[in-house]
């Protein structure tokens, strides 16, 4: 999981492959275990597990942070 | 009379999402107040590190055609179902807009279109939706979704931005059909493609597992793009990929 992120604001992991990193993160989510779909509305890829289409990512400017650690 | 509704940030990490929000909101005002409500549509809102959205930062609007004498009762419905549901931790607004009262509905479109590019104010919303005759109210925490509510107002009332909630799915295994289908369909007033080229009823289109709309020019339009090396169909409808610009 490491390869894919880098800390961000207060060490939360910032996706290093942006919005258009589809393969990465379809990879990405498939590697973690800890996937949970978001509603379909904010589903942006058409890969159905990716982080793009996690509940527990968090947008910003640049791409994502995973906030996975944040959930119970 | 016709009034537009919208909310913004009232979820958190593990809550249902706005979205389901707005459509239990619009299922009762159906139910209690026999309005008729149009499908909701999402509107995309500037991601920045200062405003402190769950994990989008967009707003749901709707539109609903009420009794002029619902409209006080709606509005409490609104605030009472917003401080009853709304999850813990969220900032919650409620925008609440009669389309006849509205002063001057270019306000409202400029100030949707600048909340997708700056970090707007409370102050400047809650000054511009007095000015304008709409109401606007925060339900708990910051209450900085009042932001997002109004340019949510703002922005359905531009008539082209954001989508239509739900994904829709056709039956059947030929996913293959004429343009009709789509048009025949509730959901859809027109085909076209990002371009602005309408596509004729007759046209077979390569229909995906999911289409969705996106709210253009006052319309629910379903676009399609054209396929190369696919004799059966010229055209296909657009991928979730695709389709997140909007």
């Amino acid at each position: 999981m490491k390869e894919y992120f880098k800390p961000g604001r207060n060490g939360t992991p910032n996706f290093i492959y942006g919005r258009e990193g589809f393969a990465q993160a379809a990879a990405c989510a498939e590697a973690c275990g800890r996937f949970l779909p978001d509603d379909e509305d904010e589903q942006m890829a058409d890969e159905p597990i990716s982080c793009y289409n996690c509940k527990r990512r968090r947008w910003t400017r640049e791409g994502f942070e995973c906030l996975r650690d944040n959930f119970a | 009379m016709d009034i537009l509704l919208c909310i913004d940030d009232t979820d958190n990490l593990e809550s249902v999402g706005t979205g389901e929000l707005a459509e239990n909101m619009a299922d009762d005002i159906r139910a209690r107040y026999g309005g008729k409500c149009s499908a909701i549509t999402r509107h995309q809102l500037y991601v920045h590190e200062d405003i402190p959205y769950t994990s989008h930062n967009s707003s749901m609007c709707f539109k609903a055609s009420i009794a002029d004498k619902a409209l006080e009762p709606i509005i409490r419905y609104g605030i009472e179902f917003l401080e009853r549901e709304s999850a813990s931790g969220s900032d919650p607004g409620l925008c609440v807009a009669p389309l006849h009262t509205i002063g001057d509905i270019k306000e409202l479109i400029r100030f949707g279109r600048t909340a997708k590019q700056e970090v707007l104010t409370k102050d400047a919303a809650y000054n511009l939706a007095r000015n304008q005759g709409v109401h606007l109210s925060e339900h708990g925490g910051t209450g900085q979704g009042i932001i997002g509510a109004l340019a949510g107002i703002g922005l359905r009332l531009s008539g082209s931005d954001g989508r239509f909630k739900g994904w829709f799915h056709f039956e059947g295994r030929d996913r293959i059909m004429e343009a009709r289908r789509l048009y025949d369909s509730p959901f859809v007033d027109e085909v076209r493609t990002p371009e602005g080229l309408r596509i004729d009823p007759r046209e077979p289109i390569f229909v995906g597992n999911e289409v969705k709309t996106v709210f253009l020019n006052g319309r629910a339009v379903a676009l399609v793009s054209e396929q190369d090396g696919e004799p059966d169909a010229r055209w296909r409808t657009l991928s979730k990929r695709e389709l997140k610009v909007y």
